[in-house]
């Protein structure tokens, strides 16, 4: 438990200190919002709304957690080989990737109010569902860009291997968003859209928490 | 449509492709079983060497 | 010679029993799919030999993490490769057949849309394959991520499709008919047709193992 905190303090610090990572992603979210602005005007329909909040939200993820594990090179994959548990290592990298993806999408859905406005959704769907898919997405791709690091041209091969990954996730999301759009949903139906969500954040998890040690050592 | 003349035609063509396909998997197994007894063999004499 | 080689010829036989068969047995007349049904002997068997060769594929990258060997790594990528091609003939007797009785070779179907995708996964863990040069690291790190796709598979083709509101597929969504409804005589076909395929499913991994084997020079009784 120590370790994990401690990688995530690290994590946070390597951040702080490099900032043009976090401020490009930021301004390419920016950049995104503003040619939606630009192409839709500001009338838009709830669930072009919907669906386009998504793919950008799935873009900024791509480029924010790609370079988590691919900026590590090998020698300093070996020195926390070394002194960490790869337990540790991959569940200290999903923490601060889902912490950061949280962030990111709060950000973004500020930005894009902003600019495109906001639908009346149900909250008691929409927000869990924003964070625990934010979550899950983060998880995924997390090992997804472990996986990526350990070949050659990891760029490409982040974006062809993640994609399918993600995908069902990001399925069942705009199905939640766009049943979050029909004014009030029961309470049943609210519980088993975040269950489904809930639960392939949970496979990924225990997944990537097995597989990761393969992946780790040399 | 069954009793028609090209009804039959259409299953005898399909029949004699895939007894072709059949025939084609048939000789590839039989061509790597050789090979692996050649193989096998050479292995043997380089180990008796 | 006849030794080892009998399941080999029995899936052979089954096929062409099932093409003969499939083609002159009396089918329901049912409303809008009328003859076309007598695909569901080609296009599932497609889908039912993709099902299995993509389980062998999982079955044996868990071996390959637990033990290492090289030879269960031939048969787990040998085994994606086949999965690969029969869901690709899965895609495409499904196109024929959708032209001709939903009237587009494409449609917004969960099952097509979870087909296509999964389709995608096993492409890229082909991709992932050709970019690692050293053997074993190849064959952990694909290992990995088949398991990853193996699980987007169960979650595309068996749960999304039964969470999805409509679809054209039986037994799923808002369709009503099920495989139970098949008809008997129907059956009789359809079994051998799979059984026939899968058979024949093993005979290609087993081909396109042996030589792998052979240029890699990967001793197989190890």
């Amino acid at each position: 438990m120590k370790e994990i905190t401690e990688l995530i303090r690290k994590d946070f610090l390597l951040e702080l200190r490099q900032r043009y990572a976090i401020n490009g992603i930021l301004l390419y979210v920016f950049s995104t919002i503003f040619v939606v602005q630009l192409c839709f005007g500001r009338v838009i329909d709830d669930k072009t709304w919907v669906a386009l909040f998504w793919i950008i939200l799935l873009f900024a993820a791509f480029n924010a957690v790609s370079k988590s594990f691919i900026q590590e090179n090998s020698s300093r994959r070996l020195y926390y080989y070394m002194i960490a548990s790869p337990v540790s290592v991959i569940l200290s990298k999903m923490v601060y990737n889902a912490f950061l993806m949280v962030l990111l999408g709060s950000l973004s859905l500020l930005l894009y109010t902003v600019f495109m406005g906001f639908p009346a959704f149900d909250m008691r769907l929409f927000i869990p569902a924003f964070l625990l898919g934010s979550i899950g997405i983060a998880a995924a791709l997390t090992m997804v860009s472990a996986i990526a690091s350990r070949s050659g041209n990891n760029a490409a091969l982040m974006a062809i291997l993640g994609f399918p990954v993600v995908l069902p996730l990001l399925l069942i999301l705009v199905k939640a968003s766009q049943t979050a759009l029909n004014g009030p949903v029961d309470d049943l139906k609210i519980l088993s859209m975040l269950a489904s969500v809930l639960l392939i954040d949970t496979v990924v998890l225990i997944l990537a928490v097995i597989l990761f040690p393969y992946l780790w050592r040399d | 449509m069954i009793g028609d003349d090209k009804f039959f035609v259409v299953i005898i063509v399909m029949s004699i492709i895939f007894a072709g396909l059949g025939f084609y998997l048939f000789t590839i197994d039989r061509k790597l079983s050789k090979i692996e007894k050649k193989q096998k063999e050479l292995t043997e004499k380089n180990n008796a060497e | 010679m006849i030794k080892g080689m009998w399941w080999k010829i029995a899936g052979l036989v089954l096929i062409l029993y099932s093409i003969i068969a499939g083609l002159t047995i009396d089918v329901p007349a049912l409303p809008v799919i009328h003859q076309t049904i007598r695909n569901l002997f080609y296009h599932v068997s497609m889908w039912f030999a993709m099902f299995v060769m993509l389980g062998t594929s999982l079955v044996f990258s868990i071996k390959y993490l637990s033990g290492f060997k090289l030879k269960d790594d031939l048969m787990a990528s040998g085994a994606v490769y086949t999965g690969i091609f029969f869901g690709t003939l899965g895609l495409l007797t499904g196109m024929i057949w959708a032209k001709f009785t939903w009237g587009d070779f494409w449609t917004n179907d969960p099952q097509l849309n979870g087909a296509a995708v999964s389709m995608m996964a096993y492409l890229a863990y082909a991709i992932l394959r050709g970019s690692i040069d050293e053997a074993a690291m190849r064959a952990r790190i694909s290992a990995v991520y088949n398991i990853f796709a193996f699980m987007l598979l169960v979650i595309f083709l068996g749960v999304l499709p039964r969470l999805a509101d409509s679809s054209l597929h039986p037994g799923k969504g808002g369709n009503s008919s099920t495989m139970e409804g098949l008809d008997p005589t129907m059956r009789l076909v359809f079994y051998p047709a799979a059984l026939g395929w899968i058979l024949v499913a093993f005979w290609l991994l087993q081909i396109h193992k042996r030589k792998r084997a052979l240029i890699q020079g990967v001793n197989l009784n190890k």
